[in-house]
């Protein structure tokens, strides 16, 4: 039996959709360090018609714009050292063994978009983010952590005097690329073939920055749009109060087409005693004790509440059917620092939800994770027929 | 269901029988013709693909880590029993454990190969460490005040090292901070113009300012709810947090210290009220010193939301105890914009907190009952409150900075960029000959011929373009400080020539480039010569910079980046307050400097007993009262403490600034000692969950867990290293009990049959093993200095270093120059 879950192929999307679509498609990815506590996350019943978790309820709204799925993870182990893996299937540790590293799916749609807009992907999150995007050369991508600075990228336009020297300095910059790549090469002539392989990313570096600095000096010429909100102040805000303001953020930089992904990283130093709980750390090594599980549900409602916002926004927007957002997590469970049966939510993207689909559980059967992602990455336009440990495309699963 | 257990079991065991068996690539010929193809090809062949996992076309050689991978899965599932499945036919226990051993083999050859490096360290890049001290000692910059390198993306780090050569990573995201920081350092280090004259700067209480007064100052100069334009004289730091605690200094405030120097600091200061009355004020202890700080914060292009911060960093640390009014003076380096703060350190939680605890706690306090009816919050209640509070109190009256003062001028860094050339001197002419010296100096070594024609011709453009010709030149030492050359540790193979050797010991011992001496000798031709590295070994560890490579090696080798890393449960009250991981690492990191100045044995890391602390270090082991934020060397009693099993940061680092888990202790005991890993938990076995609620111990809960023989196997050899140190929390403090009614039971026995009663025992049977633990930290020692993990080929040069050291009575430096003196360090 084909397990056809969600219908990406009902879009006839994948590598028969070569010729541009109309409507751009986006892509959101958001993460959380630890996850949240499968006893009240995950719903019982299956399909469509299943009773929303505890922790979910805040999506009632929503609940025929998303898909939840139980059973998918990435099989990779280390607890805290693993979350990272989220949105990669691969850890950073073993990145050597893969032709693509550990690149997350941000960053594969966010190549494919390349200079179409102002920003290949746009990271943001609170504080130190939690390490969930990753470029091809195993590089991780830190969030933009201040609302305001991200207001600014965004829309604040650079005096004409600023954008004139800001000119200068790429061209410059420019010269003294060509100058390296020569040196580099003049020095590849004195090493032999393993030192010379080294020396390659040295080469690759100096060409990735020269195609970035292409698509600056492309857009430095351009004005930015107008913003359709106040201006973002710099100030000191809690960190409850810098989540709605950088998902609004998100949500109008898809509308201004200024990026066409956005992330959103929620960090294990979340401070969650802006919530009246206790520490977010020290919440989660619950034991299921009643006290300190009643107060990290109330940190994960609050969550869920703004994801509930974020949905409520891109509808008004009217980017819901063309932004595929993707919710989760590399922890799949805190307390014991288990990386499998991860939470994920697959919301908007103009696909046929599926209410609650249950994968497979037992080892044998399982699907990767990576297979989602592959099907997001086909469904975003991407022309790919693997990522991370992907074994095929979501869909394509076969049960039994 | 009994018998698949033991199936598991004897596979597991033969497992770990094989690790250390001689490696072969190949997957033998029969196994692919006979196991795979009797058991699993039916599936998982050219005719049926279940799972998408197709094993016929695998070849008899892993050829890349993708047929690892797959070889690796089979493996699994061969260890977990889950393949073939129970409907098909079985293979019998030899045949399968024939097969386990062989594919084990054969990936751990495959995937050695995969990062082996045949005993060469591949072209190895300054990582970001070594970039920032080269920065700052080629050009005499003062990296600690600013750092080049605080957004570069973290290094690669392999079994805990992050100069591993073959592992690291070189990105377009990399270079463009190259970028940034090279332009910044060139502008940094250029300074034309007259010396700048020493001046003093005063400023008295009041500390802080109205605001529309100090419209241009950052918030924290500016009054509030807890902070008013003191009438007395002197202002009083209430608590820790930046509100109330802090104090900046307005003379410095717009942008810093003109010019980097060292500059004198005074300070008048007293410590007022330090025993009080308030039962509800518990996060200060009644009777302690005040600990006052000095800090040095540089606030450009700070925002508002980080507290007007941008970088910060501590200059001093003192205790006062006096409350007369006393001059204090420190001479420190600051960095070009940055300014002083005083800071109340050890301070009660935020102002903020205290003014309302107060407010609430009227009651026995004359004091505060004297206020009678409080106004309303905002209307300057807090400020009522804390006019009249009586408890711990940093009162500041006065505070000056003299500076900068300067040795030389120009400055070293100029000098070597420019010679004595004026702006305006600098021509196409001489040029050529600035960026050829500059070069060589950042190379260091000679330069080949037509090295540097790239940027020469680079800077001509620019000036045939119509550049300055100061501009262009600068743009030309950028280009140099981000070249291939600069960046990398060109090696080569085989004997290490004489300037590639001096590289090599300087970034050992100093994190950084070789000084002019170095050079020299390299240059003679005279360095390689053992008695001339033995003699340069001791001067570079006698010379000030050797204590990077004691903090950085110690930092990497016990993986103390992980304290803090983890948030510290809030619980831990003097975890914050008494700026106990500063204090842990210097204790580790004076005892490994006192072990290695003194050249005492190796076993000593193990087997000292007694060790470094300051006073709230002491207050947190529950040592005898001392005085004082200077660590001092303490005798510890016999028993709880000794050795590095018994450092707050060894403890803290393996565990996560909430609770303690002896596996993962256990683990970390085993690979920072003795370079042992155990091997990771097989798939599908369930996590256990920690019971924080007490009702079971966690040595119950990981009884349990050893009922089930697979899980036993692996939990006999890594537990009890790790139930040894329960007795430790998640910061180091002692403690019998986890709860009311669970002592903690530290007991256990090894896997080699020894018991052991408590960590005193634990700790002798430890010292028993010293050989083992010398020879993991000489390893380690390799690692480091030589950017790649020891191979095969250099076994036998540990043995040797071994055996020396051992007939020698050798200590901790005899084996630091036994390494810089072996032959893998004198060859690539």
């Amino acid at each position: 039996m084909a397990l056809a879950l969600p219908a990406f192929d009902s879009l006839n999307v994948g590598f028969a959709a070569t010729a541009p679509s109309p409507t751009p498609r986006r892509l959101i990815c958001i993460g959380n360090h630890l996850g949240f506590w499968p006893g009240g996350f995950f719903p019982t019943a299956e399909g469509h018609d299943y009773a929303l978790s505890p922790t979910l309820a805040p999506l009632q709204e929503y609940r025929s714009d998303f898909t939840v799925f139980s059973h998918l993870d990435h099989g990779t182990k280390g607890g805290h050292g693993a979350v990272h893996s989220f949105l990669t299937g691969v850890k950073k540790e073993e990145s050597a063994g893969f032709p693509e590293k550990n690149i997350s799916i941000d960053q594969v749609a966010a190549e494919h978009v390349g200079a179409a807009t102002r920003y290949p992907s746009i990271t943001a999150g609170l504080g130190e983010g939690t390490d969930m995007c990753w470029n091809r050369a195993g590089v991780r991508l830190p969030p933009v952590n201040n609302p305001a600075r991200l207001f600014e990228a965004m829309f604040v336009e650079a005096s004409a005097g600023a954008k004139a020297s800001e000119g200068e300095r790429l061209s410059h910059r420019a010269s003294v690329l060509d100058a390296l790549r020569e040196s580099a090469k003049q020095l590849a002539g004195n090493l032999d073939a393993a030192d010379r392989s080294k020396l390659d990313q040295y080469l690759t570096s100096v060409r990735d920055v020269e195609r970035r600095l292409q698509m600056s000096e492309a857009w430095l010429g351009r004005p930015k749009p107008k913003s359709p909100i106040d201006a973002i102040k710099d100030e000191e805000r809690m960190q409850i109060e810098e989540m709605p303001l950088f998902l609004d953020l998100m949500t109008l930089a898809l509308q201004t087409d200024s990026t066409r992904v956005a992330t959103f990283e929620v960090p294990l130093q979340f401070h969650t005693t802006d919530l009246n709980v206790g520490g977010y750390h020290g919440l989660s090594h619950h034991s299921k004790q009643e006290g300190l599980l009643t107060q990290l549900q109330v940190v994960e409602k609050y969550l869920m509440t703004q994801f509930a916002h974020l949905f409520g926004k891109l509808k008004e927007a009217g980017l819901m059917g063309s932004t595929l957002v993707v919710i989760g997590s590399g922890m799949g469970n805190g307390s014991t620092h288990s990386n499998r049966d991860l939470p994920v939510i697959l919301a908007g993207g103009g696909i046929k939800h599926q209410g609650h689909v249950v994968c497979p559980a037992d080892e044998r059967n399982r699907i990767q994770l990576s297979n989602l992602w592959l099907s997001t990455l086909q469904w975003f336009g991407v022309e790919r027929e693997r990522f991370g440990r992907s074994t095929g495309t979501f869909s394509a699963m076969k049960v039994g | 269901m009994n018998s698949h257990r033991f199936r598991q079991y004897a596979v597991f065991l033969a497992t770990c029988g094989v690790l250390a068996a001689a490696p072969s690539l190949c997957v033998s010929a029969p196994l692919r013709e006979g196991f795979l193809k009797e058991y699993c090809i039916k599936c998982h062949g050219p005719d049926k693909q279940s799972g998408d996992r197709r094993f016929d076309k695998l070849t008899n050689e892993i050829q890349t880590p993708d047929e690892a991978l797959l070889w690796q899965e089979i493996l699994d599932q061969l260890n977990l029993g889950a393949m073939p499945p129970k409907k098909e036919r079985q293979p019998q226990k030899p045949e399968l454990l024939a097969a386990v051993d062989v594919i084990t083999q054969s990936i751990s050859a495959a995937s050695l190969r995969f990062k082996g490096t045949a005993a060469h360290t591949v072209l190895r890049r300054l990582n970001s460490y070594e970039y920032r001290q080269t920065l700052g000692d080629l050009l005499g910059l003062n990296v600690a005040g600013w750092n080049p390198t605080a957004d570069f993306p973290p290094e690669t780090r392999v079994a805990g090292f992050d100069n591993n050569s073959a592992a690291q990573v070189t990105s377009g995201m990399l270079l463009d901070h190259y970028f940034v920081a090279a332009e910044e350092a060139i502008q940094r280090a250029t300074a034309f113009g007259p010396k700048p004259v020493s001046k003093i700067y005063v400023q008295k209480s009041p500390f802080y300012f109205d605001r529309k007064k100090a419209a241009d100052l950052p918030k924290l100069f500016h009054t509030d709810r807890f902070r008013w334009v003191s009438d007395t004289g002197y202002d009083d730091l209430v608590g820790r947090h930046y509100r109330g605690g802090h104090i900046g200094f307005e003379p410095l405030a717009r942008g810093g210290a003109p010019q980097s120097g060292r500059y004198t600091i005074r300070i008048q200061a007293a410590a007022v009220d330090l025993t009080h009355h308030y039962d509800f004020l518990t996060d200060f202890r009644d009777g302690d010193p005040i600990v006052m700080e000095i800090a040095a914060v540089n606030r450009e292009g700070s925002v508002e939301s980080t507290g007007n911060i941008t970088t910060q960093r501590t200059l001093a640390l003192v205790e006062l105890t006096s409350d007369k009014p006393q001059w204090l003076e420190w001479t420190v380096n600051l960095e070009r914009g940055e300014e002083p703060e005083v800071r109340f350190r050890n301070g009660t939680a935020a102002a903020k907190a205290l003014s309302g605890k107060l407010a609430k706690n009227v009651a026995g306090h004359p004091e505060l009952e004297a206020l009678g009816k409080l106004p309303a919050p905002n209307g300057g209640r807090a400020v009522a409150v804390l006019k009249v509070y009586r408890g711990p109190k940093l009162r500041i009256w006065e505070m000056q900075v003299e500076g900068p003062q300067l040795d030389q001028w120009p400055l070293l860094g100029h000098t070597l960029l420019y010679g004595n050339l004026a702006p305006d001197q600098i021509s196409r002419a001489n040029i050529p000959e600035r960026l050829r010296i500059f070069a060589e100096a950042t190379f260091r070594r000679p330069l080949r011929a037509g090295e540097l024609a790239p940027i020469e011709r680079l800077v001509t453009a620019k000036l045939d373009a119509g550049m300055k010709p100061l501009a262009a030149l600068q743009l030309g030492f950028q280009s140099i400080l981000c070249s291939p050359a600069f960046l990398h540790l060109h090696e080569g193979s085989g004997k290490l020539d004489d300037y590639a050797l001096a590289s090599r010991m300087s970034y050992f011992l100093w994190s950084s480039m070789p000084d002019q001496k170095l050079i020299q000798l390299a240059a003679a031709g005279k360095l390689h010569e053992p008695a001339t590295l033995s003699a340069q070994l001791d001067r570079m560890l006698a010379d000030p910079k050797s204590q990077r490579f004691v903090q950085n090696f110690i930092r990497l080798w016990l993986n103390l980046d992980n304290i803090g890393q983890m948030p510290v449960s809030p619980d831990f009250v003097n975890y914050y307050r008494d700026n106990l991981d500063t204090a842990m690492r210097g204790e580790t990191e004076t005892f490994f400097r006192h072990i290695l100045d003194k050249n005492l044995p190796p076993r000593e890391f193990l087997a000292a007993d007694y060790t470094f602390l300051n006073r709230e270090l002491a207050l947190h082991y529950g040592l005898p009262p001392m005085d004082g934020v200077q660590l001092r060397q303490v005798s510890l009693p016999k028993g709880v403490r000794g050795g590095l099993l018994g450092h707050a940061s060894f403890l803290t680092a393996s565990a996560n600034g909430v609770d303690t888990s002896p596996v993962v202790r256990g683990v970390y005991v085993q690979e920072k000692l003795f370079s042992y890993t155990p091997p990771p938990p097989p798939p599908d076995v369930p996590l256990f969950e920690p019971d924080a609620s007490g009702a079971t111990t966690i040595r119950e809960q990981l009884a349990r867990h050893r009922e089930n023989a697979t899980c036993a196997a692996c939990h006999q050899k890594i537990d009890p290293y790790g139930f040894a140190l329960e007795n430790f929390d998640a910061i180091g403090g002692w403690r019998a009990n986890y709860s009311k009614d669970h002592q903690i039971d530290p007991s256990g026995d090894l896997p080699t049959g020894e018991k052991f009663a408590d960590v005193a025992d634990f700790r002798h049977l430890l010292i028993a093993r010293h050989e083992q633990f010398t020879r993991s930290l000489t390893e380690k020692l390799m690692t480091y200095s030589l950017g790649r993990e020891p191979e095969l080929t250099d076994r036998a040069v540990i043995d040797d270093i071994m055996k020396n050291l051992s007939s020698n009575k050798g200590g901790f430096k005899d084996l630091v120059r036994a390494v810089v003196l072996s032959e893998s360090f004198a060859k690539n």
